[in-house]
């Protein structure tokens, strides 16, 4: 055997290794992710109602599942709410993530040690459990927010916070937010560990004022932590489906509505599976649309 | 949903929202589980059936006796996800033999095809000749039976004694003695802003359903094949009236809320009736003993004002290869014996015959049960009750969004739509 040969046998060898390396997880995804992925798609494009799942197979209609949609008002209303819910909270929470993050960092250790704490057993708090504590916090009969409001002197009747949707949707987001919180905190505190004390010195040996280190050198050293957290956040909180179900007992009325309420309805509330597959691809097609732009920037740094 | 259904547990919810997104297509791959139907059947039963006594133990060792090679394996479902997990047993044509239905749910199943015909096997069934023909009615298609009547609940005024004696109130006869009692202990006890002489939530249909009947109105009509909303029509107008005069005058309920929980609040002493199940009687122990019902009375004095008759039917789908088998173990947990045992329990027996064997505190309840009203026998029916369009209506009446005449002709116009 030359030695050209040799080499020849040992790059194959290389060839084959990373994917054979990767093929377990890959057939996993496929089998995972991808079939159900290739159910759905095919789903959405046939009429598949409890007639058809008796009869086993369900009927080809091409766009009809879609068109029906589209031409629906009612549904460009709930696509709007949930695009402006969604804002709102991934606003809320990123903003009042990264403010405790950057407080966080010059606070005395044993309220760090503390304000950790509490983050840490509020994200360990199973949500079910935490939804219904929020519910009970705004229930109609046993109120202890109503409670607390009038203890200041104020005279408030009992108050149903969801009849209307402004303060039903505050309510509910704030909740989300809520959840949301440690997570972002705790990475965006981690990042700022990361940014490099000499880089910070130097900075200001060379005459910058705090508001310029924060802007010039922290912030753009965060970005890719916070587009993320942004990208990660939009695509929790527009499938947010149990706060909304849990908070209105399981009966959220039509203005309650969201997508992932609305798919629900569709498949599970009144059997129209191919329906809910429609809905549910406009939603992840519509969640690429918002976040596209986030995972570009993100894929765009990962080149440079 | 079902009537004399247990507020949903946690656990339910949970398993709704795990399924909230990658439900849409869940469903296709999961399948249930099964041995071969010889061996073993699976009955899915709701956790209502923990609650009557023996009746389920005492039907399976009856079973076991006579079929000793078949293991019975009863599976408890809950409310609020077991259409759903049916669906998918439906799709893989294997799951369960035997399945427990609400009975405002069977009758989609019923006309799609989806349960086997049981009307031969009827005559074999415990008293099917008395049964409550609402529970018969719901289980009934076309004049074939798909699902055997298997308990019933029904709604009666729950009190506090007590309190009527302190004011020299005597049971109510009339609708007119209802209100004008209620009025007393409004003015007697109404200075306590959280005291409700009847405690009557806005989206309360069951409760504003029974006025309705109660003038001779309906949800809906059929007429000439086709349904048509009959909320609109003047009986109809005449009961939704009663409802918003009963929820203005009376009731400081939530006029947005439901009666999830009301006979928690009745626990909290603040409330001198509501309208309730008779098991609501469990569940209110700050209250003691200071309870009793009487069923709500009509406009026409004397009588009783219809009630809803909710329940439970028992059916096997139709993949299932030895349905007599199916049939047999319905037949061993719906006989006199059972039915007894769960009548004893306070539960409304599948039959007429043994209503009477409900006494004490309960009995006005049962009695209830002899005078119904039921949904519209339509195949989409589920539909309204999914699309909350009663609840809708009531609190936009209740809360005065909307006058009676309006609200009643959209829900009508809804219904009408979602039904055909």
């Amino acid at each position: 055997m030359s030695t050209a040969g040799v080499v020849r046998v040992v790059r194959r060898k290389l060839q084959i290794w990373p994917y054979l390396l990767i093929a377990p997880s890959l057939i996993a995804l496929g089998v995972i992710l991808g079939f159900p992925v290739y159910k759905l798609i095919s789903l959405s494009f046939e009429q598949y109602g409890l007639a058809e799942i008796i009869a086993g197979k369900g009927t080809f209609v091409g766009l009809s599942n879609f068109q029906e949609i589209f031409s629906d008002s009612e549904f460009w209303v709930i696509l709007r709410r949930t695009l402006i819910f969604t804002f709102g909270m991934v606003a809320v929470s990123i903003l009042m993530g990264g403010w405790l993050a950057h407080l966080m960092v010059n606070m005395h250790p044993v309220i760090r040690r503390t304000l950790n704490l509490v983050l840490i057993l509020v994200w360990a708090m199973p949500q079910l459990v935490s939804i219904s504590v929020w519910r009970w916090l705004f229930s109609f009969e046993f109120s202890i927010v109503t409670k607390m409001i009038n203890s200041f002197g104020f005279e408030m009747d009992k108050h149903n916070y969801f009849v209307n949707t402004l303060s039903g949707f505050t309510i509910i987001g704030a909740c989300v937010a809520w959840g949301a919180l440690p997570f972002i905190t705790i990475s965006i505190y981690a990042a700022l560990t990361q940014v490099p004390k000499d880089l910070i010195e130097a900075a200001e040996i060379d005459g910058a004022n705090p508001r310029q280190v924060f802007r010039s050198i922290i912030l753009p050293m965060l970005l890719p932590v916070y587009i993320i957290l942004i990208s990660l956040s939009i695509i929790w909180d527009f499938q947010v489906f149990s706060h909304i179900w849990i908070f209105l007992d399981s009966r959220p009325s039509a203005e309650y509505y969201t997508m992932a309420i609305y798919a629900f309805q569709k498949s599970f509330g009144l059997s129209e599976y191919g329906m809910g597959a429609a809905i549910s691809l406009i939603m992840i097609a519509a969640l690429i649309g918002v976040t596209g732009y986030y995972l570009r920037q993100m894929m765009r740094m990962g080149d440079e | 949903m079902e009537a004399c259904m247990r507020p949903l547990r946690a656990k339910s919810i949970a398993a709704i929202s795990v399924a909230a997104l990658v439900g849409a297509v869940a469903f296709t791959g999961s399948s249930v589980a099964q041995a071969a139907t010889q061996k073993s059947i699976t009955v899915w039963l709701m956790p209502d059936a923990k609650d009557f006594g023996t009746a389920l133990a005492d039907a399976n060792a009856a079973f076991a006796a006579a079929y000793p090679n078949t293991k019975v394996n009863v599976e408890f479902q809950t409310w609020s996800d077991h259409l759903k997990k049916l669906d998918a047993a439906l799709v893989a044509k294997k799951g369960p033999d035997v399945v427990e239905f609400g009975n405002t749910e069977v009758m989609k199943y019923s006309a799609a095809g989806a349960l086997a015909d049981l009307s031969s096997y009827k005559p074999t069934f415990g008293n099917s000749a008395t049964w409550l023909k609402a529970l018969e009615d719901a289980g009934s298609y076309n004049g074939k039976l798909f699902a055997v009547p298997y308990y019933a609940g029904a709604r009666a005024i729950m009190y506090r004694p007590s309190l009527f004696k302190a004011q020299g109130i005597s049971v109510p006869k009339s609708y007119a003695d209802f209100l004008s009692a209620g009025k007393k202990l409004m003015t007697a006890y109404g200075t306590d802003k959280d005291f409700s002489a009847v405690y009557l939530p806005g989206k309360y249909w069951y409760a504003a359903m029974s006025f309705v009947y109660d003038e001779g109105g309906a949800i809906a009509t059929k007429s000439g094949g086709k349904w048509v909303g009959s909320l609109d029509s003047d009986a109809s107008i005449r009961g939704l009236n009663r409802f918003k005069e009963v929820s203005d005058l009376l009731s400081r309920a939530d006029k947005s809320g439901t009666e999830a929980a009301q006979w928690d609040v009745f626990n909290g002493g603040k409330v001198a009736m509501s309208y309730s199940n008779g098991w609501e009687s469990c569940c209110i122990p700050k209250v003691g003993a200071d309870w009793a019902f009487f069923p709500m009375p009509s406009v026409k004095a004397g009588k009783a004002s219809p009630a809803f008759l909710g329940g439970s039917n028992l059916a096997v789908p139709s993949y299932v290869s030895n349905k007599k088998l199916a049939a047999t173990w319905i037949r061993y947990y719906t006989n006199a014996t059972q039915m007894k045992t769960i009548a004893l329990s306070g539960a409304i027996p599948n039959n007429t015959k043994m209503l009477n064997l409900i006494s004490g505190p309960a009995a006005p309840v049962a009695a209830a049960a002899k005078n119904s009203w039921f949904v519209p026998g339509a195949v989409k029916w589920v539909d309204v009750e999914n699309a909350n369009t009663l609840q809708t209506m009531l609190s936009d009446i209740a809360t005065g969004k909307k006058t009676v005449a309006k609200a009643a002709a959209d829900a009508s116009a809804e219904i009408t739509k979602l039904l055909n």
